[in-house]
């Protein structure tokens, strides 16, 4: 199915920075990379699509546009998708990715995303959580008082992403913003940027997204919808699971 | 001639009659609350050893004023209305826009739980809905 993935590219950008944003978890992560995305001014370079995808084209200002982009100002690209990978297709998607960050030299790769907690409602503020994937990308992380997840599983397509940048020896790091599961979830995408903006150097103003959250959630409330779809059988349920204590 | 005025007035109307039943069906894509500038809320429900709990998303919702709460027999009824009337799109092959004015939700109850001690609480633009599962049981002697 690999070769059934295809990355279009109008102009190549080497050495950069990989952020991605998929619905998941609140879309969080979708909601924070386009939000990046446009507040950089970054123009699209490219795009990734495959047959496999579920047949929509969304239209933006009447424009068409393909769901899955790769946008890019300087040395960072955002990729992102306003359609949530079909769990069947997530593992050749990961090593399509994975293949494309190593051509392409990437200078890091970071997944951003939600992960979900009761007691959301009670949370003004989210606390954001990092996963590294080397030993060095964990320092990376303490250092800049970003908490490491602990125990626990990661599901969907950043485990995919995760187990194929381990395979290939490409480091990079998972920020998940506690977030609530079904409702688009802008709070917590302000929360997980604040964290990449504090950890690679950027000045993001999260605040005209906070301003905007409650249009938002109605706005993505069918994506939403149709992610929980995809999320039930991506086995998102092993992210509330302890993993095996006896190793 | 007057045969002419008589198929020509036949094929108008068949004509009305084709395009108002295709009107008919392009309604029928938006669901009837919606039209009436009413949506359901994304709900989250799950259970715990005691409660079911039942959390709805209301953005737009100013406060706990209001959100109604009611219990309809064995269904669980919530509204909430929206003050600032919000306007989105909405994708049908019109692709006409819905005016937002109110939340409605009914949430059928499960026989084994005590509506009398039902708690709510609005935070943040969510409702979280507590209902106490009614404990049954008894003890068994073992021999």
């Amino acid at each position: 199915m690999e070769e059934k993935i295809e990355i279009h590219e109008t102009k190549r950008v080497e050495e950069a920075l990989m952020v991605l944003g998929f619905p998941d978890t609140g879309l969080v992560g979708a909601i924070a990379a386009t939000y990046l995305a446009e507040k950089t001014g970054m123009i699209e370079i490219g795009f990734i699509d495959s047959p496999y995808f579920p047949p929509v084209l969304p239209f933006h200002k009447h424009e068409p546009r393909f769901p899955v982009r790769i946008m890019a100002k300087d040395n960072i690209v955002t990729i992102f998708s306003e359609i949530a990978i079909p769990v069947p297709l997530m593992t050749s998607f990961a090593k399509k990715l994975v293949d494309y960050l190593i051509e392409r030299n990437s200078s890091g790769v970071i997944m951003l995303g939600g992960i979900a907690v009761p007691n959301r409602i009670d949370l003004q503020k989210p606390t954001v959580y990092g996963l590294g994937i080397t030993a060095k990308d964990r320092d990376f992380l303490k250092s800049n008082d970003i908490k490491l997840l602990d125990e626990g599983f990661l599901a969907g397509v950043y485990a995919q992403i995760v187990k194929e940048c381990i395979k290939k020896k490409v480091g990079g790091v998972v920020l998940l913003a506690e977030s609530y599961v079904n409702y688009p979830d802008p709070g917590a995408a302000a929360a997980v940027l604040e964290a990449f903006s504090k950890l690679y150097g950027y000045d993001i103003d999260t605040q005209p997204l906070l301003d905007q959250a409650e249009e938002l959630k109605i706005k993505l409330r069918e994506l939403m919808k149709r992610t929980m779809e995809t999320l039930r059988h991506a086995q998102k349920g092993y992210e509330q699971t302890l993993p095996l204590l006896y190793r | 001639m007057e045969e002419f005025f008589e198929i020509y007035r036949r094929i108008r109307e068949e004509m009305r009659r084709i395009i108002e039943e295709a009107e008919r069906e392009f309604e029928e894509l938006i669901p009837y609350e919606l039209r009436e500038g009413m949506l359901e809320p994304l709900t989250h429900a799950y259970e715990t050893p005691s409660e079911l709990v039942i959390m709805l998303d209301l953005p737009l919702v100013r406060s706990k004023d209001d959100i109604s709460v009611r219990v309809d027999e064995d269904t669980l009824i919530v509204e909430a209305s929206i003050q600032r009337k919000f306007s989105f799109d909405i994708e049908n092959p019109f692709f006409r826009s819905c005016t937002l004015s109110k939340y409605r939700k009914e949430i059928p109850l499960p026989e084994n739980v005590d509506i009398e001690s039902i708690r709510a609480r609005f935070r943040n633009g969510v409702l979280e809905i507590r209902i106490p599962k009614r404990r049954r049981g008894l003890r068994i002697e073992i021999e």
